[in-house]
């Protein structure tokens, strides 16, 4: 579904890619793991168009999206769902919801995607007139996801959606991004909390200082040494 | 909560524009009609400005580069063809645009001061472009030959087009503040990248909010040449238009269209009692004064505050009571 091959990038001097190579198959979850730096959050604004890849190639369903806007890779059913939830505070919740969604679809198919959404995340549903500066950060973090739903994701790329959540909210996180998953969207999912991660997805890689050094079955990955000292604590 | 916050707006509209068409059934004194004219050209302008100066933060300097321009066209267009004001101001309203078109996308690339001084150059250039275009002459300035008696040089008649003029820019405000655009033109403003990535073509939604800022502009350009009797650089490309149209903007408030409506009402009137009482240099040193005062004291504006007082002296139940709406 998504494939990355050989992709470099760097910020003037500093190279922060260097030929990143990672797949993406259909229904999987794949979790990018990497310590502060990495650029693992590089590699997601490449592949989803905020930045241009240097050199490499980028192919979504089939289709060269190298370099392609955001704004159309987002119409191809790629939704990015940045690091930061990066929210409008003034907006409320149902303003966040329409912005996230596909300008051409009819009110029907819109009552349904929103149906969707509060199954996932009900409290939104009572929260709908809520500015979402006012709310907590777990909830940002649903309003969040929840935008990128409405798009419909054939591929969701979400970035950090636990970070600086408490440890029981970040485990209500992943246990939702499963059920997303579970009901057909595929997922790049980058994170620091390795070891959560790796309990729902099914493969992972691994980066470093721009390179992938690892990668392989979430089982496998949690049994290599390097991954346990380095990322897993233990 | 962007949205809520503008349904007031629609009666206040309707009131607005009403009360300044009556002003000619009351006095057709030269005075007051110029008065009244300058007011409402600047509101015009200012609320055609906002659209991305305000709802995109795209501040462009050179807003007065589209008034020229289609102060220019419609005048031109006179002396060549016999055109009159009804048909030519429409037309400098698509010169301008299109003008918006060809520089805006090389320019919107550019954000903050940047986009602000390659806004602030552009419109140096269109007028040194215009004034140096072979054959028009119109460096010396271009005088409307068309006799004074004649209905279109009646200075009532031009104050009500550019009532008109004003009551067509409010509703294209309206309308961009209720649209999906208008919410993704807020986006872009609080944050560009992530506006895409919620699939807004920002460089489409930018472009095409100057084009309309800009023909409006030139729109409010046609009639306003008619209004003076001729053209020349000095009024029609002035610099210190530009930033007028800026400060009013800021001075009321950039959310919705009243904001910049009230600052050129207030400007004006300032303006006009400074000049009254103490010349023009004293006003031009009062610019500068209001312009710090708003930076520091009122930030976001006139309305903002005063929606804020407003809102805080609704009884403290009602408050905790209501769901939305609390933000200003």
């Amino acid at each position: 579904m998504l494939e990355v091959d050989g992709v470099g990038f760097a910020y003037g001097r500093a190279h922060v890619l260097n030929e990143v190579s990672l797949s993406v198959g259909p229904g999987e979850i794949v979790a990018l793991l990497g310590s502060n730096g990495a650029g693992k959050t590089t590699l997601l604004e490449n592949v989803s168009g905020l930045l241009t890849p240097d050199n490499g190639s980028v192919q979504f369903e089939d289709e060269d999206i190298t370099g392609m806007a955001a704004h159309q890779t987002w119409n191809r059913g790629l939704v990015h769902v940045p690091e930061d939830r990066k929210l409008f505070p003034d907006m409320s919740v149902d303003e966040t919801l329409d912005i996230g969604t596909p300008r051409d679809i009819s009110d029907e198919q819109q009552a349904s995607l929103r149906r969707r959404v509060f199954d996932i995340f009900p409290i939104l549903e009572e929260r709908l007139g809520q500015r979402v500066g006012q709310m907590s950060g777990g909830q940002q973090q649903m309003v969040s996801m929840s935008r990128g739903l409405m798009a419909e994701p054939d591929l969701l790329l979400l970035d950090e959606p636990t970070l600086g959540l408490a440890p029981d909210l970040a485990d209500d996180i992943l246990d939702t991004i499963a059920q997303i998953n579970n009901e057909g969207t595929t997922i790049l999912l980058v994170s620091q909390q390795a070891l959560d991660a790796l309990d729902i997805a099914d493969r992972a890689y691994v980066l470093e200082n721009g390179r992938i050094t690892l990668s392989g079955t979430a089982a496998e990955l949690r049994q290599t040494d390097e991954v346990r000292q380095a990322y897993l604590g233990l | 909560m962007i949205r809520e916050r503008l349904h007031t707006s629609d009666r206040l509209a309707v009131v607005v524009v009403a009360t300044l068409l009556s002003v000619p059934l009351l006095t057709q004194d030269q005075y007051y009609l110029s008065f009244f004219m300058l007011m409402v050209m600047y509101a015009s302008l200012s609320i055609g400005w906002n659209i991305l100066g305000g709802y995109a933060g795209y501040e462009s300097f050179g807003h007065v580069a589209f008034l020229g321009v289609g102060g220019y066209t419609s005048v031109w267009l006179f002396v060549e063809f016999g055109l009159e004001p009804f048909l030519t101001a429409p037309i400098g309203a698509l010169v301008a645009g299109f003008v918006a078109l060809v520089v805006g996308y090389p320019a919107l690339r550019l954000k903050g001061p940047y986009f602000a001084l390659v806004t602030l150059i552009i419109a140096l250039a269109v007028q040194v472009f215009v004034t140096n275009l072979p054959g028009l002459d119109a460096s010396q300035g271009i005088f409307l030959s068309a006799p004074l008696d004649s209905p279109v040089r009646s200075q009532a008649l031009l104050y009500l087009l550019m009532v008109g003029v004003l009551a067509v820019t409010i509703f294209v405000a309206r309308c961009v503040e209720r649209s999906k655009y208008g919410v993704g033109l807020y986006a872009i403003r609080e944050d560009e990248e992530v506006a895409s990535t919620q699939g807004i073509n920002t460089t489409k939604l930018k472009v095409g909010a100057f084009v309309v800022s800009a023909a409006l502009a030139g729109l409010a350009g046609g009639i306003y040449a008619w209004f003076l009797g001729f053209v020349t650089p000095s009024p029609m490309f002035d610099v210190q238009i530009s930033i007028l149209v800026v400060l009013i903007a800021l001075l009321g408030g950039t959310q919705s269209w009243i904001g910049p409506f009230i600052g050129a009402v207030l400007l004006r009137v300032v303006d006009e009692i400074l000049v009254l009482q103490f010349g023009g240099q004293a006003a031009q040193i009062m610019y500068g004064l209001v312009l710090v005062v708003v930076i520091l004291y009122l930030p976001y504006g006139i309305l903002p505050k005063l929606q804020q007082i407003a809102r805080n002296r609704v009884p403290r139940r009602v408050r905790t009571l209501g769901t939305g709406g609390e933000s200003g």
